[in-house]
């Protein structure tokens, strides 16, 4: 039996993702100065949040030219809305919100147009472009970093095969590493629901993941 | 006291972030319970696997391209008013398309109820020439009721003659056997005249006016003046279509025993 002490593992990976902002300006203050005209401070939230947002969005549509573009409008409609906005939640549950609904409506996009990006198949997993066309290759691999890329590639494909409504859920609380309170902000769902998506989502990841647990 | 059981134990397990968080209890639970603690390590190495998907940066030109995105919202803002910002989907174009077809089919029906007017057909008494143009035939017209007016619609007739200003319900009711058949479709009356219960005429041998042998010849009832068939709109408009007269005889030849008998018969013999 292995010791239940590995359990911490967990907080490491969390705790490296989420960006601490040491800038002891807050969002709230930001949006503040964004809406009489300080293009300064929108900069500086957008800098504050853009990989956050992007990242989120490429794991929700596996597809990193879309993601970015969708990040963009995350960000557009952040400042076109700017004067309505309410502070009383955080400033990051309101862009979560305003990102997540933008990739499931892309999602429900792709779904009834069958699209596949031809673009992603020409990617790097980090995102990056130039890559040969990936084929898969079921032979062991014995590098261990390319075992680990690989395990990145089949978790990431797994995610990808979720239903909208269990992937969301799941990224944002294992990958992105929310709160379930915040996660149900974000969703506009109650928390009981959020619990049980998330755990129907790993029963599903458990099932495809199989080969690597 | 708390009683726990593995479902407890497993919800416990699902929601907490670190193993630290869970309870005493839950610990040695897991310590006597191999499924649990088997499950405890299944999710424990599945939410490993998803936390170690890295985060995707940014490209470097992000804030330039949401800042071009920007000016050209502001620029197309100042412009002024572009269909271009609007996106049609599928449901607003069936929408639009349903209020475009319903439009048009309460415009075409109004129009029709505008324009519907009765079609009347007026015939001429035929005026025969010949020498039996005085025999009695079935009055085409009731007494009374003017036939022969030229480009008059006529607006009141019985027994075959146009009733154009009869409700269409009641010409609709009208037998199929009567000699004037009216039709409703569409709104739109159309009076027609029925000849089949007409008799015909009958020519008798005696009245050939001329007579070769065994070929006499007799003369035929052909209107001198044509047909002419008058459409009246109520709104002012009207049609009228003239068919031009018949004529027979001039020019016909009896030939027998090689010989012409009657070159030019008199017109309207035969």
């Amino acid at each position: 039996m292995e010791t239940l002490s590995s359990f911490d593992e967990l907080r490491l990976p969390v705790a490296l993702r989420q960006e601490v902002i040491t800038d002891s300006t807050s969002d709230h203050a930001l949006l503040e100065a964004t809406r009489t005209g300080d293009e300064d401070a929108f900069a500086e939230l957008v800098s504050r949040y853009r990989n956050q947002i992007t990242s989120y969005i490429y794991r929700m549509t596996n597809d990193y030219d879309g993601a970015v573009d969708l990040a963009q409008e995350t960000f557009v409609r952040v400042y076109r809305a700017v004067d309505r906005y309410q502070s009383s939640y955080a400033f990051s549950t309101y862009i979560y919100r305003i990102a997540t609904n933008l990739a499931i409506s892309e999602l429900r996009k792709r779904k009834r147009r069958r699209l596949v990006s031809l673009t992603g198949f020409f990617q790097n997993h980090d995102g990056s472009e130039n890559c040969e066309l990936d084929l898969v290759d079921n032979r062991p691999l014995q590098d261990t970093e390319l075992v680990a890329t690989e395990r990145r590639i089949a978790v990431q494909r797994a995610i990808g095969t979720l239903p909208e409504k269990y992937r969301a859920p799941l990224i944002l609380r294992d990958v992105e590493g929310r709160s379930y309170e915040e996660i149900s902000r974000i969703l506009q769902t109650s928390e009981g629901t959020v619990k049980s998506r998330i755990s129907r989502a790993r029963d599903f990841l458990r099932d495809k993941m199989r080969a690597y647990l | 006291m708390r009683v726990v059981n593995c479902k407890t134990v497993c919800r416990e397990i699902e929601e907490a972030d670190y193993v630290k968080n869970l309870t005493a209890l839950t610990m040695g639970h897991l310590r006597d319970c191999e499924r649990c603690h088997r499950f405890c390590d299944e999710r424990r190495k599945l939410r490993q696997l998803v936390a170690s998907l890295e985060t995707v940066a940014a490209p470097p030109d992000f804030d330039l391209r949401i800042r071009s995105q920007l000016a050209n919202e502001r620029i197309g803002t100042r412009a002024g008013f572009l269909f271009t910002n609007f996106t049609f989907g599928f449901p607003p174009l069936a929408l639009a398309t349903l209020i475009l077809v319903i439009g048009g089919v309460f415009t075409l029906r109004a129009w029709n109820a505008s324009t519907t007017n009765p079609i009347a057909a007026l015939t001429e008494t035929p005026q025969a020439t010949g020498p039996s143009s005085q025999r009695k035939q079935p009055p085409l017209t009731e007494p009374g009721v003017r036939a022969n007016a030229v480009n008059r619609p006529l607006p009141i007739a019985k027994d075959g003659a146009v009733e154009s200003t009869r409700p269409a319900r009641q010409l609709k009711k009208r037998g199929p056997l009567g000699s004037g058949v009216a039709l409703l479709r569409n709104g739109r009356r159309l009076a027609t005249r029925e000849f089949s219960s007409t008799p015909a005429l009958v020519v008798k041998k005696e009245e050939a006016v001329a007579s070769l042998e065994s070929s006499p010849i007799f003369p035929i009832e052909a209107s001198l003046q044509p047909l002419r068939l008058s459409l009246d709109y109520s709104g002012g408009v009207s049609r009228t279509i003239s068919v031009p007269a018949l004529s027979f005889g001039s020019e016909r030849v009896l030939a027998r025993d090689g010989l012409s008998l009657v070159r030019n018969s008199p017109k309207g013999a035969w």
